[in-house]
């Protein structure tokens, strides 16, 4: 009976494919560490479910989109649990998609022949960034409110486009409906779509070119190669196939099954223990709030805080600038050795910016902690 | 009275001084020990085996000086402070006895790392340096918690507010990295003394290269420490205005100006060894010699504009030269941000180029002296810059020994045998304009000196 329905369906739809992909080879050592991506996409999925649950409840518009989100926190049966599931989805994607970045850059896994790869993680993590920025104004309380103000005011800094692109995204002088049905349109429909797009892109990248293996799993080829008096500069060690592979399925299946399941588990903890409310009771007097960005945009806000008054568009610049570049960093590093050892100067590089990046969120943090 | 005091602050300034210029040390030692060991593990070059057993044997060294620095600094704050001690206990008792056990920790690693050398399996004593090393880091963080809290005092309760209170994460930062960026310098003005007193090629070779090696420790948490000094004088200005405005804009805001000078100098002096040691890679670029006059000529011009004072009258003797109470180009906005942007954006493209010529350097020791002169002067003007930066923070809350809280005046009466005056302290004052004055010493209106 299996057998058959196997059959029926394989002569239809062509269930061979799945068969080879889960018997892909893949490097064994370091394997945990290629559950990074898996957690992402894991993360990513529970963003889609329980936000197109949310979308059930929501209202875009000036005057219900508070009194919606009251709504389900308070009223809707579970609606607080939903709620929260994707607000610490999202935190946990950006450790997530910050460490599988960090392990790419690391381990040189983004070299010839696979480039377009990580461009288009690049453009994954711009669309990531899109919407944990559009999802800011969404619960419209008073703090979204000023996100959106502060957000629209920093953007008409940029040099030349800047008011444009302040009323192109903000939709009227001043944060309102109008901004509040942009903010949705992006966060709920255009942005995920080119994220499903792209995600799909980069999957099949990846089954294209295999996941690079651990560069310790190399050593014993590069050994050999240059006992025959290859030069190393000239050895594309991540066309090689690693010494040690092994199928996808069962091993990676079940490790990325594993850390799916634990981070499934944690978002719920989280959820279950600190749930996300809405604000209750009297709110402070609009004089009296100040604007608090989300943790994962601590490092931008505090990185434009060192360019107060006019000098404002260098910081926005150099920001763009910064973003602009990480899709081209393999057409920069094109060298073809990929031990972060043998390679110091990226490896410091890489490690100051990530540093950087930290020292910038820790301090904003203090900063958000005490006022 | 008056000499007592003097000569108090005087006991406690030299001992904290010693104390906090060996134990900084002692902490990017331990970080940047731990480092080379593993890198020379990873890489199996001998050199950076070599270069870590040095570091541990010269921690070894430095940590009974460090320990006997802390026990007389405690005593002479007993003895000459005792109700600020006191108070200060009570408050911070737990990070000071959870620092003082980290110090513990610190130091069981620290021996065992250097007197098993070779000895103990390798993952173990990587272990063991790595695990000092976070002891080292925690408790530095224990003691800027107690250190930030003097500035920018939040209530004492609940704990959480008053361990985070507004400026202890950027501290915390600027330490880290300055203490990493310190025993970069002095590593590195250590090896380039060996360097010159030794003839023998191999060990000049060693030398230079520690130098070389130290150097992009030293300058790249160089590069960060203006960035995250800024962070932190904005949360000082915040928290405790007096205090700022007396660093910035008042009677003490020379010592801001002696900082900048310290700064301007360690990234020139600094570029000036990274361009020479990168010669030999770039002297065939037609653009190098022109590159490297306009990075200086530009960073000339910036470091100059850095350094102009705002605040003329509290200059010491600038009386003599100019009539002027404050001059306009030493504003901070622009003019010093733009100065400060210059120079760290030339900074990190020279540490760019540095790095890329290094690795590609196979030779060394035919460097020459001067390099090596120019190590020491990077080591003696980061111990300059290290106490200044002291004294410019405890001075800064002045006439507050914790800031907004109790007064110098308030230690008098108990530690050194009562007020004059008959004045009551700063927490015994019923009206909190009187705790803590809207504008304290330093402000502005101060008379010129």
């Amino acid at each position: 009976m299996r057998q058959t329905l196997w059959d029926w369906f394989d002569e239809r739809v062509g269930l061979d494919i799945f068969e080879r992909m889960l018997q892909k080879p893949l490097p064994k050592r370091g394997a945990w560490f290629y559950t990074l991506g898996s957690a992402t996409l894991t993360l990513i999925t529970l963003q889609f479910i329980t936000g197109a649950f949310l979308m059930f409840y929501y209202v875009p518009d000036g005057e219900f989109a508070e009194s919606s989100i009251r709504y389900i926190t308070e009223q809707v049966r579970y609606g607080w649990y939903l709620r929260s599931m994707h607000r610490w989805s999202a935190n946990l994607l950006f450790i997530a998609i910050g460490l599988h970045i960090f392990r790419v850059f690391v381990s040189g896994s983004f070299k010839r022949p696979r480039e377009m790869t990580w461009m288009i993680g690049a453009f994954i993590f711009w669309t990531v960034i899109g919407i944990g920025l559009t999802g800011g104004l969404l619960p419209w309380d008073a703090n979204a409110h000023w996100i959106g103000t502060v957000f629209g005011n920093t953007l008409s800094y940029f040099p030349i486009f800047g008011k444009f692109i302040r009323s192109a995204l903000l939709g009227e002088e001043s944060v309102g409906t109008l901004t509040l049905t942009r903010f949705y349109a992006l966060h709920v429909w255009v942005l995920p779509l080119i994220l499903g797009i792209l995600i799909t892109l980069h999957l099949y990248l990846i089954r294209k070119h295999g996941l690079f293996g651990s560069v310790i799993e190399y050593r014993d080829q590069i050994r050999a190669l240059e006992a025959k008096g290859v030069p190393r500069d000239s050895m594309a060690i991540t066309q090689m196939t690693p010494d040690e592979t092994e199928p996808f399925y069962p091993g990676q299946v079940f490790r990325d099954s594993v850390v799916a399941f634990s981070l499934i588990t944690l978002v719920s903890l989280f959820s279950t223990l600190f749930p996300f409310s809405p604000h209750r009771g009297q709110e402070p007097p609009p004089t009296r709030i100040i604007p608090r960005p989300e943790w994962f945009f601590w490092s931008v806000d505090e990185w434009l805080m060192y360019f107060p008054g006019r000098l404002i568009p260098i910081g926005l610049v150099l920001l763009t600038l910064f973003f602009l570049f990480l899709p081209f960093i393999p057409f920069v590093e094109r060298h073809p050795e990929v031990s972060p050892i043998r390679r110091p100067v990226p490896t410091i590089i890489g490690a100051w910016v990530y540093l950087f990046i930290i020292i910038l969120a820790m301090m904003a943090g203090s900063r958000i902690f005490n006022y | 009275m008056e000499g007592s005091l003097i000569g108090s602050r005087l006991a406690i300034a030299l001992t904290a001084s010693l104390h906090s210029l060996f134990a900084t040390f002692i902490v990017g030692g331990m970080l940047l020990g731990a480092v080379a060991e593993s890198v020379g593990v990873l890489t199996g070059r001998q050199r950076y085996e070599r270069l870590s057993h040095s570091i541990a044997r010269t921690l070894v060294l430095m940590s009974a000086t460090v320990a006997f620095m802390g026990v007389v600094l405690v005593l002479f704050l007993t003895i000459l402070w005792p109700n600020f001690w006191t108070t200060l206990f009570r408050i911070m008792f737990w990070p000071l006895i959870f620092e003082a056990s980290m110090f513990l920790g610190e130091a069981a690693c620290l021996y065992p790392w250097y007197y098993s050398w070779g000895r103990w399996p390798r993952k173990v004593h990587l272990f063991i340096a790595w695990l000092g090393a976070t002891f080292a880091v925690i408790a530095m963080t224990m003691i800027d918690t107690v250190g930030s809290f003097l500035l920018t005092p939040r209530p004492v309760l609940p704990a959480l507010q008053r361990m985070l209170n507004p400026t202890m994460v950027q501290l915390t930062l600027h330490r880290f990295a300055g203490n990493l960026s310190w025993f970069g310098f002095g590593i590195a003005a250590l090896s380039a003394i060996r360097y010159l007193r030794t003839n023998d090629p191999k060990e000049r070779a060693y030398h230079e290269w520690v130098g070389a090696f130290a150097v992009i420790v030293g300058f790249g948490f160089l590069l960060l420490m203006p960035i995250i000094g800024f962070s932190y004088l904005k949360a000082v200005r915040f928290a405790s205005e007096g205090a700022f405005s007396r660093l910035m804009l008042g009677e003490k805001s020379w010592i801001f100006v002696l900082q900048v000078f310290l700064i301007d100098v360690l990234i020139i002096v600094g570029t000036w060894y990274m361009f020479r040691m990168a010669t030999f890679y770039y002297k065939d670029n037609l653009y190098f010699k022109r590159y490297r006059l306009l990075t200086f000529t530009l960073m000339g011009l910036a470091a100059l504009l850095f350094v102009t004072p705002y605040q003329v009258r509290y200059i010491p003797f600038a009386e003599y030269f100019t009539s002027a109470q404050v001059n306009p180009l030493g504003k901070m906005q622009p003019y010093k941000y733009i100065a400060m942007g210059v120079l760290i954006a030339l900074g990190i493209i020279n540490y760019g180029f540095y790095l890329s010529a290094i690795r590609s350097k196979t030779e060394w020791g035919g460097g020459g002296p001067l390099p090596q002169v120019l190590l020491i002067v990077l080591g003696l003007f980061t111990i300059f810059s290290m106490i200044n930066m002291g004294y410019a923070r405890e001075n800064g809350r002045y006439p507050y020994l914790i800031y907004g809280k109790m007064t110098i005046a308030g230690e008098r009466e108990v530690g050194l045998g009562g007020s004059p005056t008959g004045e009551r302290s700063a927490d015994q004052k019923e009206n909190p304009e009187e705790r803590n004055p809207p504008a304290p010493r330093g402000s502005e209106s101060l008379p010129r000196r």
